[in-house]
């Protein structure tokens, strides 16, 4: 019966995620005023898989994970892990992590067959853009297939394709949003939370 | 021990430092029931315990392998086996763990499930010999502390070389000791005089402290070749002082004279003696074109023992003699016995000359055709007698686990890109199987085992194969350098994917065999790695066979060299051609008989055996050049009257010092050693065998070489 409920739950997730990709989302990922506010290289400059950057988007908070990886299904493996463990059953924002998971897992293939597809074989990476963008309205998610420019550290975002975007609950994409400042920027989460609670009030401070 | 040679050295260091150290240590472990939970929390207690000991690098067993399993993203790192406390049905679990790994079996579990292996990878701390020795006691104090929860053995080329160093010492405790009681009973048996038995064995110790001293100074270790300069120094030094104490005995005068006439007696045996300990040196001398440190070492130091042993010889003994009076003349013709031996053997030698040489050359042609079956092998642990617990170790997990010695190939491409493609890693799996299929072959250990499981995990395909897509290759070869523990991939894969290593385990099968399956692999890898690769071969244990390859033409050349300097030698002393070309018959058959039997009694030649041709000649020589060197002396026209005289004369000289040196020589046979065990008796039997042939083979050449061979045809 719980199962049932889930899958349900699911579903309706899903359906209104498609109901918001109907929504016109342009604004929310138009990337031409983005400034870049932090940035780190992810997991370690050792071995550099993308980079986490915290942008300003007009009114809009945006935690942006550029993945430029020869293994993206091995980072995807490493998110999926992650979300399991900070969104466990018991939690709220649990069926909005299985909804990301879902989305991610389905993004990572799509990007798996674009890259086996690809002209260009001596591109050896894989891309993906992750976005959870925070407004004072609504939580989103976004995952698109870029076109990056640059090394780790200097990665410049040229253009992006939409794949898939969806509302979450806020307190699920500020809640991810934290999680993922702390494990890039090696916070912990009192200032994590601080440093993103700060940023989002000076982002509403200078929109007002 | 090892080669030197610059090629080898190169790839050798070359692949340590890509690969790390080659020098595994193997443990078995035997516990009543491997499979159940008390075996397995035994397994994961040693590994645990071994792990921490210092020097090691990674500890490799059941307890801590890993598997790749299929996973939402693809692979996911597990371990081979579940956790104590889910345990269950762990037969059934291990079996099918094993079935999806097979690489792991006959390397960390035995075929039957019964025995469980250990690798134990060392930090490569090449100089570090107490660091060695220490960890390897560490983990056998181990193995003493759980024996009596299960069985254990320990084996590898560390374990081979602390051990073979151990029982170098025993050896050094034990056949020195012996060498000195066989000569004080041999000299004491034949002298009967206290001073016969003090004054050779003074010049001999003093000759032993003094070679010694000069190796020690020089820095060198002994090794199972060296450990018989003691021994061989020994054994050259009472040959001198025999022949001295002998003249000495036959000085006939007045005791008042005994100054006069004992340095009479040095002058006439000065320079046989000189000539004797310069063949003798020059024979080991020739050893030093070898390509092996250890021999070239031993025949060094062995002819630098025989020159500084003729010295001591030529000065102490004449001046302790000299406060001595002058002994009865009883002594001066021997016992009875051997007085009507030695006439006897003079007239057969002169009265049936042709039939002597013919009996010898029949004994010749059956020794020629024992040659063709005289094979070089050489194996470090079947130097040991059987019963030795390294042998008993060795062949345990021989037997029950994938072999003990490993054979290393380096592939690199020669463009220098990377090893990234499809037909590189189809190339190297062609290799593996081929490989497989060798005389010998145990176990073979690569990349390819792991990215063949890695792939079935990413794509879950079946049977386990390699990844035949470029970019799945790539993808997976990225995956393994992301893998959290690198230590498994970096073993067999460098960083940057320049160079791949093979392990070829082969199992104690000696050099010989060995070296036909890496020459075998060698031609298999050439014809399939083409033009576009450079396959290496390497490793300590391919060092060793190598080495082993080189002993027959080494000991062809050391021969020749000492045959030549040898004769060069004689023809400088006696100044005559015939005499000199004379001499070489009888020192070349005892070595062609010796050769012969190790050929019919499968006697293989080895680091220790191969010397005893070079060794044996240089020794043998001198039996002869004392008896030249009297016959030219006492010769009058008349060669009946010259054989008569010299072999009587000298004939008991030659008896007594040949059986000094074969008895010093046999004292190796208590050696731990088969090689040192059988150079020492072959040497031994060698120059019985030439003392023989200068008795009668030398005096028959020369009656039937001679114008005049007797006197009474005058």
């Amino acid at each position: 019966m719980k199962q049932l409920f889930l899958l349900m739950t699911l579903i309706c997730s899903i359906s209104t995620g498609s109901f918001a990709d109907s929504v016109n989302n342009h604004e929310l990922l138009n990337d031409s005023s983005d400034q870049v506010l932090m940035r780190t290289v992810v997991p370690s400059s050792d071995q550099p898989q993308g980079e986490v950057q915290i942008i300003q988007r007009g009114d809009l908070l945006v935690v942006q994970t550029l993945i430029a990886s020869r293994a993206l299904k091995h980072v995807a493996a490493a998110i999926d892990k992650k979300e399991m463990k900070h969104w466990p059953e018991e939690r709220e924002g649990y069926v909005a992590s299985v909804r990301y998971r879902e989305e991610l897992f389905r993004a990572t293939e799509r990007v798996w067959t674009m890259f086996r597809q690809r002209a260009d074989k001596s591109e050896l990476r894989q891309y993906l853009v992750i976005e959870f963008i925070l407004s004072s309205k609504q939580g989103l998610i976004a995952l698109s297939v870029p076109h990056i420019a640059g090394d780790y550290g200097n990665l410049l975002l040229q253009e992006k394709e939409p794949i898939q975007v969806w509302k979450a609950p806020t307190h699920y994409v500020k809640g991810n949003m934290i999680e993922m400042i702390q494990d890039s920027f090696h916070l912990n989460k009192a200032a994590a939370t601080e440093l993103l609670e700060t940023l989002w009030q000076k982002q509403r401070v200078e929109s007002n | 021990m090892s080669s030197q040679q610059p090629d080898q050295v190169a790839a050798y260091t070359q692949f340590r430092d890509l690969f790390g150290n080659d020098e595994d240590l193997l443990l078995s472990v035997t516990p009543p029931h491997l499979l159940e939970p008390a075996g397995l929390d035994l397994i994961a207690d040693l590994t645990r315990q071994i792990a921490e000991i210092d020097g090691v690098r990674q500890v490799l067993s059941l307890s801590n392998a890993r598997q790749l399993v299929p996973g939402r993203y693809g692979a996911e790192d597990q371990p081979l086996l579940p956790q104590t406390d889910q345990y269950g049905n762990i037969s059934v679990v291990i079996k099918k763990a094993l079935q999806n790994n097979p690489h792991y079996e006959g390397l960390l579990v035995s075929a039957d499930h019964r025995i469980a292996g250990l690798i134990i990878e060392l930090v490569d701390r090449r100089a570090d010999e107490s660091l060695r020795r220490t960890l390897i006691q560490d983990v056998r104090n181990l193995m003493a502390r759980y024996a009596d929860r299960a069985e254990f053995h320990l084996t590898g080329v560390g374990v081979q070389k602390i051990d073979v160093a151990d029982l170098i010492k025993r050896d050094q405790r034990v056949v020195l000791p012996l060498v000195v009681v066989v000569l004080m009973l041999l000299l004491g048996a034949i002298f009967r005089r206290l001073s016969g038995v003090l004054l050779p064995l003074l010049a001999t110790v003093v000759s032993l402290i003094w070679t010694m001293g000069f190796y020690s100074l020089c820095g060198f270790d002994l090794n199972t070749i060296s450990s018989l300069l003691p021994p061989v120094v020994m054994i050259l030094a009472v040959s001198n002082s025999v022949h001295l104490y002998n003249g000495w005995l036959h000085i006939d005068g007045l005791d008042t004279q005994r100054i006069g006439l004992l340095s009479s007696k040095v002058d006439e045996l000065l320079t046989p003696c000189f000539f004797t300990a310069l063949t003798t040196a020059l024979g080991l001398l020739s050893l030093t074109i070898s390509g092996i440190p250890a021999v070239r070492q031993f025949g060094l130091f062995a002819a630098l023992g025989a020159i500084l042993s003729m010295l001591i010889s030529l000065t102490l003994v004449p001046i302790f003699l000299s406060f001595l009076s002058l002994p009865e003349q009883r002594h001066l013709n021997g016992t009875g016995l051997l007085r009507w031996t030695l006439r006897n053997i003079a007239e057969v030698t002169i009265k049936r000359p042709k039939m002597i040489l013919a009996v010898a050359a029949l004994l010749l042609l059956i020794a020629l055709f024992g040659l063709p079956q005289l094979h070089n092998n050489t194996n470090l642990v079947g130097f040991l007698r059987n019963n030795a617990p390294l042998s008993i170790d060795t062949d345990y997990i021989d037997r029950h686990l994938g072999g003990v010695n490993a054979l290393e190939f380096m592939l690199t491409r020669r463009d220098g890109h990377a090893l990234v493609t499809p037909d590189d890693y189809a190339r190297l799996e062609k290799f593996e199987l081929l490989a497989w299929e060798q005389l010998g072959v145990a176990n073979v250990f690569s990349i390819l085992p792991v990215l063949r499981q890695l792939h079935q995990a990413e794509t879950r395909s079946h049977p386990l194969v390699l990844p035949m897509d470029g970019d799945e290759l790539r993808y997976e070869l990225d995956l393994l350098s992301m893998a959290g523990d690198q230590k498994l991939p970096r073993r067999f894969l460098t960083e940057d994917r320049s160079s791949a290593r093979m392990s070829i385990w082969l199992h104690d099968i000696g050099s010989r065999s060995a070296s036909e399956t890496a020459s075998q692999l060698l031609k298999l890898g050439e014809s399939i790695f083409g033009s576009t690769y450079y396959l290496v071969p390497t490793g300590s244990y391919y060092q060793m066979i190598q080495d082993s390859n080189r002993l027959v033409s080494d000991m062809l050349k050391s021969f020749a060299l000492s045959l030549l300097l040898v004769m060069l030698a004689i023809f400088l002393l006696l100044r005559s051609y015939k005499l000199t070309l004379l001499a070489i018959f009888p020192n070349i058959v005892p070595i062609l008989w010796t050769l012969g039997l190790m050929g019919y009694c499968g006697i293989d030649l080895s680091t220790g055996t191969a010397m005893i041709g070079a060794v044996a000649f240089g020794l043998a020589v001198d039996d002869t050049i004392h008896y030249l060197v009297h016959y030219q002396r006492v010769f009058n026209g008349f060669a009946d009257r010259a054989v008569r005289m010299t072999t009587t004369r000298i004939g008991r000289a030659l008896m007594i010092s040949t059986l000094a040196l074969a008895l010093g020589f046999w004292v190796g046979c208590f050696g731990s050693f088969k090689p040192t065990i059988y150079f020492s008796f072959l040497v031994g039997g060698t120059l019985i065998g030439a003392l023989v042939c200068d008795l009668l083979i030398l005096p028959s050449c020369l009656m039937l070489s001679s114008s005049r061979p007797k006197e009474r045809s005058r």
